[in-house]
């Protein structure tokens, strides 16, 4: 059994990690600070309008992701695991 | 005619009670898996449904627009943290839910138990969760008992509010379980949304004669602009603040999220439904927006958190007033009935059973049983007393949640974690947590919940290096994956354990 850390292993793996923490970073410090200002968009606090965008931003980050890798999460990987087995 | 707003928020009560017994027909629910995980029968728009109103509390209507009234835009951190909650669901709950079809888990605690191979780590989770838990359902079933006072105008007092809402959930909770929690949030979701965005628009129209919000933020441009930006009116939410408070909800799974992701009928359904969990979360701008209008229209309010309400009563027509009632109600009791069921699931299967030895027979004809003394001996006279300390214990709770996050990650992404680690870290990261929330509050601005990590994650990595791992068996039924699989080009649900075969 290999005991190491389960990091991905495929370019793809890698682009989803990197996508999902740049959404992270749309939410919180130091992105968070160019948009605390006090000034209107759309008629709203440009902190509101911010966070409105991380909704939007956080969806097509996950709908992105679905189809770069195409897992739905119906390949359970624990029954990949079995099949590989029997295949071996 | 005063009281319609009554009538609308009490047909509410009913409409639910009669969705959630009848969710539950056609099932088994003297199992645990027919109460507790609802078969793991329901589609993906119940599923969206169920864990966004899930998300969605009091908070939504009475709180949210309390803080935008005395702070202003900090307010809007409770919106990217519930997106980056829908992220962690996204990511999370499709391999839980795998998990749980595999190896028959229902709740956390349970994965916990198996995969460290620790009933002592997973019965511990499951009392130092469910503090969490029941102090959320404490304060959800008080917001709930208050709407019914303030909508009969003093005629139901708050006891009798918090007995009317628990005797209602417990109806249909008992008769339909999880399903019943799924059906009726369906409902709620579906009616918090619409209240919530047509009290919005009239509030903005009563007070700015339209739909467009910029008289409103002009003039709190000109007025107090401390509302507009961070820290806020009050001071009290620097960007260290900002970051770590949505760092640490990002980073905690309630036991009534895993729950909830338990019922959905596949993984697909679960992954299609959380994928579109953030645009649930619209719901709050336009209830922000209502707290803004109340700088202005309540400026001496003593309840901030009553704002809309308040707003709602003294100018809003009868039908929209009853409605938010209902609205305000819906979000109280959708986020409290998840904490109950899944307190009473997880003291069933995670402590009761190993205890005291029960067959899965009994244990799933216990559990659903288990709601009443939850609800009896501890929600309702703790609702009634109100104890000021209360929501310290919620602080509590969330950082005890907090600090199991690195026991998921053991779960899903580190085969080395062991029992002894998970434990060492879970206690140590729990102290600072505590220690720092009460005694040195947030030194620096940052949340002591990621403070308690500093301490966790190593104590967490540390010992479990020093420390026997689980089993080869065990974690082989966790982690083996072959890289020759498809799924490894699957994303994020092959990439928790793409390891060769063992």
């Amino acid at each position: 059994m290999d005991m190491s850390f389960r990091a991905p292993t495929t370019a793809k793996g890698w682009i989803s990690i990197g996508i999902i923490v740049l959404v992270l970073l749309s939410g919180i410090w130091p992105v968070i600070a160019l948009f605390d200002a006090n000034t209107l968009a759309f008629g709203l606090p440009l902190l509101m309008v911010w966070s409105i965008a991380v909704l939007f931003i956080t969806t097509a980050a996950m709908v992105v992701i679905n189809r770069i890798t195409g897992d739905m999460g119906d390949v359970d990987p624990l029954d990949a695991a079995a099949d590989a087995g029997e295949e071996a | 005619m005063q009281y319609i707003p009554f009538v609308i928020t009490a047909a509410y009560l009913v409409v639910a009670v009669v969705i959630g017994v009848s969710a539950g027909r056609g099932h088994n629910m003297r199992t645990v898996e027919g109460w507790g995980v609802g078969s793991r029968s329901m589609g993906p728009v119940v599923v969206y449904l169920l864990v966004a109103a899930g998300g969605v509390s009091a908070y939504t209507f009475m709180g949210s627009p309390g803080w935008a009234h005395d702070k202003g835009v900090p307010a809007l951190y409770v919106v990217v943290y519930l997106a980056f909650m829908a992220l962690v669901a996204w990511y999370i709950g499709p391999k839980v839910w795998n998990f749980g079809r595999r190896f028959g888990h229902a709740t956390q605690s349970t994965t916990i138990t198996d995969r460290y191979e620790s009933p002592l780590l997973g019965g511990l989770t499951s009392l130092v969760v469910s503090v969490g838990g029941l102090a959320y359902a404490v304060l959800q079933t008080i917001g709930s008992a208050y709407i019914l006072n303030v909508m009969s105008f003093g005629l139901v007092p708050t006891w009798a509010g918090v007995l009317i809402t628990l005797a209602v959930i417990s109806i249909y909770l008992f008769r339909s379980g999880l399903r019943a929690i799924g059906f009726t949030n369906a409902f709620q979701g579906a009616l918090m949304f619409v209240v919530a965005w047509m009290v919005g628009l009239w509030a903005m129209n009563w007070f700015t004669g339209g739909f467009d919000a910029t008289p409103i933020f002009e003039r709190l441009q000109q007025e107090a602009p401390e509302f507009l930006t961070l820290p806020g009116a009050l001071g009290d939410m620097n960007y260290a603040f900002w970051t770590t408070s949505i760092l640490i909800s990002f980073f905690s799974i309630w036991q009534s999220h895993w729950v909830s992701w338990m019922g959905a009928k596949s993984a697909r359904s679960l992954k299609q439904a959380t994928t579109y969990l953030p645009l649930y979360y619209l719901v709050l701008i336009p209830m922000i927006i209502v707290g803004f209008i109340g700088v202005f229209e309540y400026t001496d309010i003593a309840a901030s958190d009553q704002v809309a309400i308040q707003m709602a009563v003294d100018n809003m027509p009868v039908i929209i007033a009853g409605l938010l009632g209902a609205g305000t109600l819906a979000a109280s009791m959708s986020s409290s009935e998840p904490n109950i069921h899944a307190t009473a699931l997880t003291y069933s299967k995670d402590i009761l059973q190993p205890v005291f030895k029960l067959s899965d027979e009994r244990t799933g004809r216990l559990t659903r049983w288990l709601i009443f003394p939850i609800m009896g001996l501890i929600i309702a006279p703790i609702s009634i007393m109100e104890p000021a300390s209360l929501v310290y214990i919620l602080l509590i709770g969330y950082g005890f949640t907090g600090q199991a996050f690195p026991i998921m990650v053991g779960i899903f992404f580190w085969p080395r974690a062991t029992k002894t680690g998970a434990l060492i870290g879970l206690a140590a990261g729990s102290i600072v947590t505590i220690l720092f929330s009460f005694v040195f509050a947030h030194p620096l601005g940052i949340h002591a919940g990621i403070w308690g990590f500093a301490v966790n994650i190593p104590c967490f990595i540390v010992f479990s290096l020093l420390t026997k791992p689980a089993s080869q068996e065990t974690l082989a039924r966790y982690f083996t994956t072959s890289r020759k699989t498809k799924t490894t080009d699957a994303g994020p649900a092959a990439d928790a354990g793409p390891a060769p075969t063992a």
